[in-house]
């Protein structure tokens, strides 16, 4: 009787399962410099679901964040290979070098969602069959430099001197640099570059004389994206000087931006880390190009600074209206 | 049942029904389990082969229409604007060639060619145009547009990893169909088989699409792009390049693809671009429901197997107890227990014979009860018959008891009873007294023994005593009929298990007829012998006998040639009973006027020692 019991019971309870493709659970790691960055993090969850990942069905993340601290990122990536994650994800070039850097002899794929400059310092050598366990989204942020500049003044037709400004530490630093000159060789315009990797340094350009320079074009750097914008964006505002960024900063108004959103790079890299887990090496998982690029401006800056914008270009861009405290693209 | 009680198990009912129920359970379910999968398969198959080629159709004039839909409306503008566009400003050229890049997301670059071959404008995504037009009329895009062709390039890779192609379109004029410039279009193929991946979320396979050489031109992996993976391996890109079917739709098939990996794929050619979409799914992944359908069907058929042998178990038991609860009473039966109630449980049909079983019992215990009363009765009667020959016999030790009783009171009145001691007389007399008594008392005792009540327990019996005791009882009569009686029991038979009073009954019964038969001065003789394994044993006398009509009724019940008042008729009756139950028989053979002669036979298994 109670064997028949126990039968009934089981058959009670078991109901077959749907089909499911993915159903052990994935533990992955997610190491970012700062909030900014974990925009990526929420693309790569909205593209994982394509893949069969779903968080909290077959997928979990275990998110460290630096907050603005670049010296946490070591510690907090070894914590990650302590709470035993499949595989680590990375929001930058900082937390790619921390990944990196702890994953050394252990067999724990990293994947970047978005890098600019990899072979310039030899972070990946091949891009087609990375050897250093390390694959993901470039996001050509460096060469697409040029491009910003070549855009702001269709923007703008009438500047003829740019202010770059450039974070001599990073690596991307010389690539976007190159890419910059040649487009203003070809541009025909002016460059004034200038070094910054501090706050005080941003200070101090903006306390020498820039009356004659037109527009303000920021290269590739976690510090001028972030802290350093904050300082130097409204300094350029307070003397009409418009800026051109490459992703979009926090409290921020920049006068326009170009290239792959952060939100689509950790969208793009989801395919990636869905191979990872289906089992692929990284090494069988080239480094991908950025796939969509945009650009993005704000009206309501260019109003602010009495900008007289090309319109023909507008065709092309984005149009945001950023109000204070809030902003609103179409 | 066998006589050693030993059943082998697969023998046992309990065991028959658990195999019988396993049996019927897993065949049943082994066959239709085998035939739902192998159905579901089949189906499964079918169904996807019929979804991959509608699937691939769809997807081929998906792609024809991403690409071709668009470029078709830019062919429209270039040939109503295109003469303005022309003559207009760079800038506002160049406005509306970004304007293209804007709502065609898959062009990476869109130049503006004059008739002269100048490069007027470009828009690009990412190179940096500047001033940096080029003069374009030595290449080949140009003089193709010169020449009023409208066509697509072969694909080439650039140097951002993208596969791309061109396409051209020459600009005319309206009104007298002269060229007047052209519009090269670069395209990115990866964001037009991602947009084509997007279209169809719900594919499980992969996606690719080939040139006509089998080159692969876009992947829903863009990893397999960037490496350049060689497809031509694929069955399907191998169908398709072959010229003569390029145009129609492939069945669907089963094949190893390029990566080693079986598929069921198919392709279907893009209309007017010379290419194929590929669509293939792992077989493995394709029937992962049939996979699961066979997983569930292992479940459920266990878990059914185990609940049949489950219920096999407890009605196997459950049986095969009512069947041992009913053999137990059957024995019980046999054994002469009819006080053994045979447990009933249920109302089923076994139950039912339980019940029927025990209702027999109780009819069989009433009907002995009643044979029992039946032959006390003719036990009684005899003793009735009895009666007078006892009387007589305990009156001749009574007489001699009461004539030396007043002897010596004589005696002792006439004051001589010293001497009467001393002469030994008193002794004397005293001793034929007690012996006196004691006869009467071994009469009065055979008596009583005879008359009370049989118990049903056997005992060991010596058949020359009970043989003794039943002639005492008609001593009486033997000796007022002069009946010369010879006893020849052997010292070497044995002694029999079995029940006095009964074998007393018949044995007297037996004797009384024999006495009714003889006249005065006949003969009695009783002898025992043993011949094969049963005791024979033998009363004859030489009495009017029997006529052979009566002969064949003797043992009727109610039977009797005696007058009334001498005999119930039931004396032979219950002879027969008895020795019935104590496993013998009983004979009687007789020749009117001579005499007769009963035999009864005791099975030697009764026997127990000497």
């Amino acid at each position: 009787m109670i064997l028949i019991v126990i039968v009934m019971l089981a058959v009670f309870i078991y109901q077959p399962e749907e089909i499911e493709e993915n159903t052990s659970s994935h533990l992955i790691g997610v190491l970012s410099s700062n909030d900014l960055r974990l925009t990526k993090l929420q693309g790569l969850k909205d593209g994982l679901p394509l893949y069969g990942f779903r968080e909290g069905k077959n997928i979990k993340f275990l998110v460290k964040n630096a907050e603005g601290n670049r010296e946490k990122l070591l510690p907090l990536a070894k914590e990650l290979t302590k709470a035993g994650v499949e595989a680590i994800v990375t929001t930058g070039r900082a937390e790619t070098e921390a990944a990196k850097e702890v994953m050394r002899g252990k067999d724990i794929p990293v994947v970047f969602m978005g890098l600019t400059a990899l072979t310039q310092d030899q972070l990946v050598k091949d891009l087609l069959h990375p050897q250093e366990g390390l694959t993901g989204v470039q996001n050509d942020h460096a060469n697409l430099s040029g491009k910003r500049l070549e855009l702001l003044t269709k923007l703008l037709p009438e500047i003829n001197k740019v202010l770059v400004v450039y974070d001599p530490k990073v690596v991307p630093a010389t690539e976007s640099l190159l890419a910059t000159q040649d487009a203003a060789e070809k541009l025909k315009l002016e460059l004034q570059k200038e070094p910054a990797s501090t706050t005080d340094e941003i200070r101090s350009i903006f306390n020498r004389s820039l009356a004659d320079v037109d527009a303000v074009l920021l290269l590739p750097s976690f510090f001028l994206e972030s802290e350093g914008a904050r300082i130097l964006v409204p300094l350029a505002m307070e003397r009409g000087v418009p800026v051109m960024g490459v992703e979009q900063g926090a409290g921020t108004d920049f006068f326009a931006i170009y290239g792959v959103t952060t939100y689509d790079q950790g969208k793009q890299a989801a395919r990636i880390l869905a191979k990872i887990l289906n089992g692929q090496k990284v090494v069988d998982i080239p480094v991908e190009p950025p796939s969509e690029l945009k650009l993005t401006v704000d009206l309501e800056v260019a109003k602010r600074l009495g900008l007289k914008i090309d319109p023909s270009i507008l065709g092309y861009a984005e149009l945001k209206y950023s109000k204070a405290g809030g902003s609103n693209a179409k | 049942m066998r006589n050693n009680g030993f059943t082998p198990w697969w023998e046992s009912i309990k065991y028959r029904l658990l195999i019988f129920g396993i049996i019927m359970s897993i065949i049943p379910l082994s066959l239709l389990g085998y035939l739902s999968v192998q159905t579901a398969r089949k189906n499964l198959e079918q169904n996807i082969q019929m979804h991959n080629q509608v699937t691939s159709q769809r997807l081929a004039a998906d792609l024809e229409s991403i690409i071709g839909g668009q470029i078709r409306q830019i062919v429209a503008v270039a040939r109503i604007d295109g003469k303005s566009l022309l003559n207009s400003e760079r800038s506002k050229q160049e406005g509306i060639l970004y304007g293209l890049l804007r709502e065609v997301p898959y062009l990476e670059e869109v130049s503006l060619v004059g008739e002269d071959g100048r490069e007027l404008a470009r828009a690009s995504r990412r190179r940096v145009v500047g001033n940096s037009l080029l003069n374009m009329k030595d290449e080949e895009a140009f003089l193709q547009l010169k020449e009023g062709n409208s066509d697509w390039s072969n694909t080439f890779l650039d140097s951002y990893g993208q596969i791309r192609l061109q396409r051209i379109i020459p600009i005319t004029s309206l009104t007298d169909g002269d060229f007047r410039g052209g519009m090269i279009l670069e395209i990115s193929l990866r964001r037009v088989i991602e947009q084509l991946a997007q279209r169809q979320p719900e594919h499980k396979g992969r996606l690719f699409v080939v040139d006509s050489k089998g080159k692969l031109i876009g992947h829903q992996d863009f990893s397999q792009v960037l490496r350049q993976t060689d497809v031509r391996d694929s069955l399907a890109v191998k169908e398709f390049m072959q010229a003569d079917i390029s145009d129609k739709i492939s069945a669907v098939r089963r094949y190893s693809s390029y990566d080693g990996k079986e598929v069921l794929g198919g392709f279907a050619p893009v209309a007017g671009l010379g290419w194929a979409v590929i669509q293939e799914v792992p077989v493995k992944q394709a029937f992962a429901p049939v996979k699961q359908l066979e997983n569930h069907l292992l479940l459920l058929g266990t878990i059914i197997i185990l609940l049949a042998i489950a219920v096999s178990i407890f009605f196997g038991i459950r049986f095969s107890n009512s069947l041992r609860n009913l053999e137990q009473g059957v024995q019980e039966i046999r054994k002469g227990n009819l006080d053994y109630e045979v447990r009933v449980q249920g109302r089923d049909e076994l139950s039912r014979l339980g019940e029927t079983l025990n209702m027999m019992r109780k009819e069989l215990r009433t009907s002995r009860q009643k044979e029992h009363a039946l032959r006390q009765a003719e036990k009684l009667s005899s003793l009735g018959l009895l009666a007078s020959g006892v009387a007589h016999e305990l009156n001749n030790p009574l007489g001699v008891i009461s004539a030396y009783a007043e002897d010596l009171q004589e005696q002792l009145a006439e004051g001589n009873a010293q001497d009467l001691v001393i002469e030994g007389e008193l002794q004397y007399y005293l001793q034929i007294i007690i012996k006196q008594s004691r006869r009467c008392k071994e009469i009065i005792g055979n008596l009583l023994n005879f008359a009370r009540k049989s118990r049903s327990e056997n005992e060991k019996v010596d058949l020359r005593q009970v043989v003794d005791n039943t002639l005492q009882l008609v001593k009486y009569r033997i000796e007022k009929k002069e009946i010369a009686t010879e006893v020849n029991i052997p010292n070497s038979i044995p002694t029999l298990t079995a029940n006095f009073g009964d074998l007393q009954q018949v044995l007297l019964n037996v004797i009384t007829n024999a006495l009714d038969a003889l006249e005065t001065g006949g003969w009695l003789k009783i002898s025992a012998s043993i011949e094969e394994k049963h005791l024979f044993l033998k009363i004859m006398d030489n009495g009017s006998g029997i006529e052979q009509d009566d002969l064949n009724r003797i043992f009727e019940p109610f039977f009797t040639t005696k007058e009334p008042g001498r005999g119930t008729g039931l004396g032979l009756s219950i002879c027969y009973g008895i020795m019935q139950k104590m496993g013998g028989r009983i004979a009687v053979e007789s020749v009117p006027g001579e005499g007769t002669t009963v035999t009864l036979v005791f099975p030697l298994s009764v026997r127990e020692g000497k």
